[in-house]
């Protein structure tokens, strides 16, 4: 409830402004010119992730070429650059780049792991017994693949590019410095220029709109997806395909070439302009300032999200009523809100209702409390779920009351994952740039400010030590996503008998970027 | 009686040590055969190099007279016409059950036809059409899965512990309902399994298979009563083992008196070490003095040890006065309390066996 207040707010103070400045703002060659480019930036990332990820994750799911695990780390390994400092280091390395192109580019190399690591998954858990039953029914490698092994695992596919064309939607930082008149970027102009107010919030209503409308065409494409597996017997893994000499080398080679471009190329830039900065002296204290601010504005904003999150997350994962299912879809559509617009919002919420908290820092914390509520629902649902119910009960029982049956056996329990939610919100939250730029305190600086004020007056050398501790930072949810892919052992005995291999359940979980 | 599946000196693995070690079987047309062996006998891997998913390292594999697997031939699964039905039915999960029963159907037939709907009426799921997979109970799942292997009418079908997944009294129905379809059907079949009552009750011949070779092949009433090997006679059912002091003409001296022994086990063996007797050879006779030394039924007395009662019928161990523990299987209950003195009479013939290799 409380997330829907901004975006309720701003349709109020949209309706407000009157039917004809809604039309005149709506009806002009720019707003036209603004989703066509946003469009077609979205599809071109999408048509992106979908050439770099699926030759991969069949590499690394399906077949024998060496190196796996190795370069299953470099896949996700890109989550952890922010993509903004991405397109920094290319710019930097490349000053000449600019426009769609390169923000397509970029974008791209920057979600596609969003794809990769969950069909890599999706490939490598697929039961062997579909495509042995296709095989015994007459079909060859080919028709199997198209008929069993594709549609199996599309709802992965289509769920990862969910996640990065409503990303790329969202995202400023890397249309800004690629001068891309995408939504995010004229919403933040318009509302820099403070005298057309109306048109930001008219189209950050369209942008929503659009980011709705990518989630119910998601919801569509995916079908439904039902339950992957039926049964609950033994599982046999599928068997790895043997590579020739030729093919070996030819998907090291887009491997390799893949690792560059995504992690090379933004590793040497920023290596270089450290090098430099080194040259020229150094700030620390200002650094030391913005980290202390990222973390100040983070830590409180986490601490909200889970706050409200906890509620939702119990009653999502013990009872699944219309009702329930209703609250928790509603967060999760908070995927689809882009910090621009959350921003933009609250800036007028706290004018209008309560002046005193406008540009304060529990403002910018609600923020990042309505902007990442998803992630810390996510996070600390799936632990409690993962807990029985029978220990609860079994606790109730020998005379526990409700409350502290809950503390000592379930929240007990779920603690870890409930933690793991809080600093996610964290690390993502250090990471947000409009709405902190929106929302903050006179004065009050975040890592990702000051390298937004550094890469908007090309001082590109001076950017690179705040884009390395970003991407220091941002490296805990990636390494704990590899950790989780890399693999427990399967918690629910599904070995093998009869010599299978045992198959392992992976456990993906969607780990945001940078925004 | 044409041959329909042959296997000839196969020798399948994984790299390693073979897993199937040699097996050779005949299989004729229309029949029935179950393949019983413990887990990691090789069974399961045995019935998937027939179906084409692994390829044999030796040895050759025909199905109605072509090879479809020898030293220089080898037919993937695809052209092998060979239906399976997996442990857990695998059906494909985004296709309803008309998809899945249609999927190995050619194009044409796979909506239009009749076929599907005469299928889901055969294994007695008319008007489920448009159901999802993951709607289906096992049962269902299962009953799917075999209308799915049947619908481009295979040369030959496979079942993979196909009723493993579902609860004892569904188990019973299905399997039940499967055999009595097939042989109207008449498909040739192959059941894989490691459930003793499953394989006897529904095979017409069961093939005994342990540490990658097969040991006995035999009508169901053979593997039970005439076990070739104590490993089969113990895998197969409950077993009375008691040692032999003596042997006289066709009998042999044991706690139990002097029992009668099948001929040809005491021809074969030269001392056997042991005899074998189901419990239900055995009887109970509540009062000790009944059947008197003098009589010529064996018999032995003892105590009640334990009752384990089922309902339909009832184990009862019996402590002999020298030592020596016997289980007795009775119809319904036994009419015997723990504590009872009771006597123990055997009736047929027991199996002779050399002393097991401890």
């Amino acid at each position: 409830m409380v997330t829907s207040i901004p975006l309720l707010y701003l349709l109020v103070r949209t309706l407000d402004a009157g039917g004809e400045s809604i039309v005149a703002a709506l009806w002009r060659e720019r707003t036209l010119d603004t989703t066509v480019t946003s469009l077609t930036l979205v599809i071109g990332v999408i048509i992106g992730c979908l050439v770099l990820a699926v030759p991969t994750a069949w590499l690394l799911a399906r077949t024998s070429i060496p190196g796996r695990s190795l370069f299953l780390v470099t896949a996700a390994l890109p989550l952890a650059v922010p993509s903004y400092v991405m397109a920094y280091a290319w710019i930097a390395e490349f000053p000449a780049m600019s426009g769609l192109w390169a923000a397509i580019w970029v974008m791209s190399l920057a979600t596609f792991p969003y794809v990769a690591i969950p069909l890599t998954a999706a490939l490598r858990n697929q039961d062997a017994g579909q495509e042995e039953a296709a095989r015994s029914l007459g079909l060859g490698p080919l028709a199997t693949a198209r008929r069993v092994t594709i549609p199996m695992a599309w709802p992965a596919a289509a769920a990862g590019l969910l996640l990065a064309a409503l990303y790329t939607l969202s995202e400023f930082g890397t249309v800004a410095i690629f001068r891309v008149d995408a939504f995010t970027r004229v919403i933040y102009t318009a509302y820099r220029a403070s005298f057309d107010r109306t048109s930001a919030a008219v189209l950050s209503l369209l942008l929503v709109a659009l980011a709705l409308l990518l989630v119910i065409l998601e919801a569509r494409v995916r079908g439904r997806s039902g339950r992957w597996r039926l049964g609950s017997g033994v599982r046999r893994a599928v068997p790895r395909q043997q590579l020739s000499g030729r093919a070996k080398a030819l998907g090291l080679l887009w491997l390799i070439s893949l690792t560059v471009v995504s992690l090379g190329v933004p590793a040497w830039s920023l290596t270089m302009r450290l090098l430099e900065t080194r040259r020229f002296g150094f700030d620390f204290t200002e650094l030391l300032g913005a980290l202390a601010g990222s973390i100040t504005a983070s830590a409180i904003g986490a601490a909200i999200a889970i706050a409200l999150a906890l509620p939702i997350a119990i009653l999502a994962a013990r009872y699944t009523s219309r009702v329930v299912r209703g609250i928790e879809g509603a967060a999760f559509l908070g995927h689809a809100l882009p910090g621009v617009v959350v921003g933009l919002s609250l800036v007028f919420l706290t004018l209008a209702v309560l002046p005193a908290a406008y540009q304060t820092l529990i403002t910018l914390a609600f923020a990042y409390a309505v902007l990442f509520l998803p992630k810390a629902i996510g996070a600390s649902r799936s632990s409690i779920a993962a807990v029985p119910p029978a220990l609860e009960s079994t606790a109730r029982s020998l005379g526990r009351g409700p409350v502290r049956a809950w503390m000592t056996v379930t929240g007990r329990l779920a603690w870890p994952g409930i933690a793991a939610g809080a600093l996610l919100v964290l690390l993502t939250a250090m990471k947000e740039l409009p709405a902190t730029l929106m929302l903050r305190p006179t004065g009050f600086n975040t890592l990702a400010t000051e390298l937004w004020s550094r890469t908007d007056v090309e001082a590109f050398g001076d950017a690179a030590p705040y884009a390395l501790a970003m991407i220091l930072l941002a490296s805990v949810p990636a390494w704990l996503m590899g950790r989780w892919l890399a693999g427990t052992p399967g918690t629910d005995g599904q070995t093998g008998t009869e010599h299978d291999e045992p198959v392992h359940v992976q456990q993906v979980t969607y780990v945001g970027g940078a925004r | 009686m044409t041959v329909s599946l042959q296997l000839r000196d196969l020798v399948v693995g994984y790299g390693g040590e073979p897993v199937v070690r040699g097996v050779s079987l005949d299989v004729n047309h229309g029949d029935f055969l179950a393949v019983l062996g413990a887990s990691g006998s090789g069974k399961t891997t045995l019935l998937r190099a027939i179906a084409g998913y692994l390829r044999p390292t030796s040895g050759s594999i025909s199905v109605e007279g072509e090879i479809v697997a020898g030293p220089h031939t080898w037919i993937p699964p695809e052209k092998r016409h060979i239906g399976v039905v997996p442990q857990e039915g695998a059906l494909f999960p985004q296709l309803d059950v008309a998809g899945n029963i249609g999927f190995g159907l050619p194009r044409r037939q796979r909506r239009t036809s009749k076929r599907v709907s005469e299928l889901l009426e055969m294994v007695g799921l008319a008007g489920l059409e448009k159901a999802r997979p993951d709607e289906l109970s096992g049962g269902q799942q299962q009953r799917v899965a075999l209308a799915r292997a049947l619908a481009p009418a295979p040369k030959l079908l496979l079942l993979d512990e196909p009723f493993s997944s579902l609860d004892a009294a569904l188990r019973v129905e299905v399997r039940t309902e499967v055999h009595a379809l097939l042989s109207e059907i008449g498909t040739t079949t192959i059941l894989v399994t490691h459930d003793q009552e499953e394989a006897l009750s529904i095979a017409d011949r069961v093939a005994v298979m342990s540490v990658g070779q097969i040991e006995q092949v035999d009508s169901p009433w053979r593997i039970y009563e005439a076990p070739s090997t104590l490993g089969i006679a113990r895998f197969v059912g409950d077993l009375v083992e008691l040692p032999v002091e003596q042997v006289r003409e066709d009998c042999a001296l044991t706690a139990l008196g002097w029992v009668p022994v099948t001929a040809e086990d005491l021809r074969a063996g030269a001392s056997p070490g042991l005899i074998a007797l189901r419990p239900e050879q055995l009887a109970l006779v509540a009062d000790r003095f009944v059947g008197a030394p003098q009589d010529a039924t064996p018999s032995a007395v003892g105590i009640v040890e334990a009752i384990r009662y089922h309902g339909h019928d009832s184990l009862t161990t019996v402590r002999l006065d020298d030592g020596t523990s016997v289980a007795v299987r009775a119809a319904g209950g036994a009419g015997v309390a723990v504590g009872d003195q009771v006597r123990v009479v055997v009736t047929g013939t027991a199996r002779a066996f050399a002393d097991p290799v401890v």
